[in-house]
């Protein structure tokens, strides 16, 4: 099985993430995307059972690398960073069809991605890859069984769960639920500058689809009161912060 | 005249209310800046609606685009896809929205890369300005507005957002086109089963009070003091993941950066430490009241009022005096 793992650095929303006017701040904290680092892990798992090759696969500025990086400690096996600025951060349709024309000269049986990333907040790509490379998607799935021809995957849907069979090669995102992330240990940290990294750089220039007006942080909430006394002290002064807001209403 | 093309769903005979929404919002456009919406409906049976379809008629649209085929019954998004693709390359109009709910996310980004146009995923507030559509967004897990402008001429593709959008309901009758579906419709996505796994609650998207549970709840059992205190207050019961997690409630129920981002007047978290991703759901809310039994909680700091204390306590007495307020009234 040759599996491709598309993976996005992204900033850490743990920790405060700052902005400059239209980008985001390149003083912020970044980490691979959560949901991509379950990709990859879900990618290891399918090889430990099918053997195979595992390529993670990024576009993005020089910092990237660390998300590569954290990649191949996770059990990758190579990975190949097409260099770029932040120009198409928020522009998923630009970003998949970099990805695609990479991914076109690649060998591939299942290709995954993280269900939607914590900066574009879009969940976009996985699906416009699909549809590039005219191959099935099943997004957000939280169950994946990859057998020769065909994967039998659990994706979630709203007001349910949606168990489908999907011929391959084809493209998987990757919800939340769908693995457990063990913790990283040394020898896999020391191991992965080791492993092969190939570094390109994007030379075409294509039109953006869209451009950013502004960025603007919502109003920040700082810590209210806190009521103190017996359940009962407290529920009744609870009771009259809600009444002064109108609840409970007619 | 340029169109605005609306992908209509529906769910067991009926039109979504997620999607009378976006065709209000559509209406309100195409009347601004004079354009034309045209609706498109996929589905099975239509004689058989539990609303007759006719009724889609009054909700704003022009025209409305009929697609019948068993084929429809379910979901497939290769199929669907294709249906809407034909028929955007026939009408070529120049926005396309979409509800955001899973199908119209998943369609919308697939129509986006069929013509290499724009994707505004959950859109909270959309314009047109010139022509090229304006759209806002929550990004950065919650914590930020962007305002993005499309520079596509045509095919600009957004998901709107529920519970934010008006409906409205027109006294001009739209033409109803029943469209030719095509004979080959195959796909290599098969469905074997889908679960029923939903709440049937209220949407959690449209509640004005959401109750949210966390872990600190401890059994399903006991998301029964956390729905009584909802009846009492017209709201929804909402979780975080761990109690996803732990299966005291459905995946649909649950609040957060990988679940349901909600903008109700009030919510109150229950058991809940107030992990980012959890956080990430919640920007939106007016205001956040916070029940932990942990005085460090995380929750606190983003809390506009909190109680430290036991959550089997203070709910049950809450549910009451707000009963008796009520029983005032
Ligand atoms: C990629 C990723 C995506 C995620 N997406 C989401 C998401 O969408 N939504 C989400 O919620 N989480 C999400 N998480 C998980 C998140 O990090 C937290 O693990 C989760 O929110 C914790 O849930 P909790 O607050 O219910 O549980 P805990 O953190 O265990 O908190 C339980 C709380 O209950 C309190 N408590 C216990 N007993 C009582 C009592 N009797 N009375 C009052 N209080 C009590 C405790 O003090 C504690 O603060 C995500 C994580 C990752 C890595
Ligand atoms: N620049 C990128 N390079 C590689 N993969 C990406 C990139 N951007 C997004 N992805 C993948 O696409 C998924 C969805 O991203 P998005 O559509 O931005 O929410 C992410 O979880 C990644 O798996």
């Amino acid at each position: 099985m040759n599996i491709i793992v598309c993976v996005k650095q992204a900033p850490d929303i743990e920790k405060s993430v700052k902005i400059a006017e239209k980008i985001i701040d390149e003083g912020s904290d970044f980490v691979l995307n959560p949901l991509d680092e379950h990709a990859v892990k879900e990618a290891v798992n399918i090889k430990e059972k099918m053997g195979g090759k595992i390529t993670a696969l990024t576009l993005g500025p020089e910092r990237a690398k660390q998300a590569l990086l954290r990649c191949l400690a996770r059990g990758a096996d190579e990975a190949i960073h097409i260099k770029t600025d932040t120009t198409y951060n928020f522009d998923s349709t630009v970003v998949s069809v970099v990805l695609a024309e990479k991914i076109k000269t690649l060998p591939f049986d299942i290709i995954l991605f993280g269900s939607k990333s914590v900066d574009t907040n879009s969940g976009s790509c996985g699906v416009q890859i699909a549809k590039i490379l005219d191959i099935p998607c099943v997004p957000e799935i939280i169950k994946l069984e990859i057998g020769q021809e065909k994967a039998v995957v659990i994706r979630q849907m709203d007001g349910g769960e949606e168990t489908v069979e999907c011929l391959l090669p084809a493209v998987f995102t990757c919800q939340k639920g769908i693995n457990e992330l063990g913790l990283l240990r040394l020898p896999e940290i020391l191991q992965a500058k080791k492993k092969p990294l190939i570094i390109e750089n994007l030379s075409q220039n294509i039109s953006s689809t869209s451009e950013i007006i502004s960025l603007e942080f919502l109003p920040e909430r700082k810590s209210g009161l806190i009521i103190k006394g017996s359940p009962e002290e407290q529920v009744n002064e609870l009771v009259i912060i809600l009444k002064k807001q109108g609840i409970p209403g007619g | 005249m340029e169109k605005i093309l609306v992908f209509t769903e529906i769910k067991s005979g009926v039109i979504t209310k997620l999607s009378i929404e976006v065709l209000g919002k559509a209406r309100e456009l195409a009347d601004k800046y004079g354009k034309k919406v045209v609706g498109l409906v996929l589905g099975n049976d239509f004689n058989n609606f539990s609303t007759p379809i006719d009724s889609l008629a009054r909700f704003g649209v022009d025209e409305f685009l009929l697609a019948e085929s068993d084929k429809f019954a379910d979901y497939n998004s290769e199929i669907y896809g294709k249906i809407i693709c034909g028929e955007i390359e026939k009408l070529k109009p120049q926005i396309i929205f979409f509800g955001s709910s899973k199908i119209g996310r998943e369609l919308a980004s697939q129509i986006s890369a069929k013509f290499l146009s724009c994707c505004f995923q959950d859109c909270v507030d959309v314009d047109i300005e010139n022509d090229f559509l304006k759209a806002k967004r929550l990004v950065l897990a919650g914590k930020v507005f962007a305002i993005l402008k499309s520079k596509c001429s045509q095919f600009q593709v957004a998901t709107l957002q529920q519970g934010i959008f008006q409906s409205k309901i027109v006294e001009k009758d739209a033409e109803m086109t029943r469209i030719d579906i095509p004979a080959d419709l195959t796909s290599r996505i098969v469905r074997k089963e889908f679960i029923n796994r939903s709440s049937g609650q209220v949407s959690l998207l449209e509640a004005k009070i959401i109750v949210s549970g966390g872990r600190g709840v401890k059994s399903a059992e006991n998301f029964k003091i956390l729905e009584a205190l909802a009846d009492v207050l017209n709201g929804a019961v909402g979780a975080s993941r761990g109690a996803v997690d732990l299966k005291l409630r459905v995946s649909d129920d649950q609040v957060g950066l990988t679940g349901k981002t909600v903008s109700p007047q009030l919510y109150i978290a229950c058991g809940i430490s107030g992990a980012s991703q959890h956080l990430a759901g919640i920007t939106r809310a007016k205001f956040i009241v916070a029940i932990n039994s942990d005085n460090e909680a995380s929750i606190f700091k983003i809390a506009d009022v909190g109680i430290v204390g036991d959550l089997f306590e203070i709910i049950p007495l809450l549910t009451k005096a707000l009963k008796n307020l009520k029983g005032e009234k």
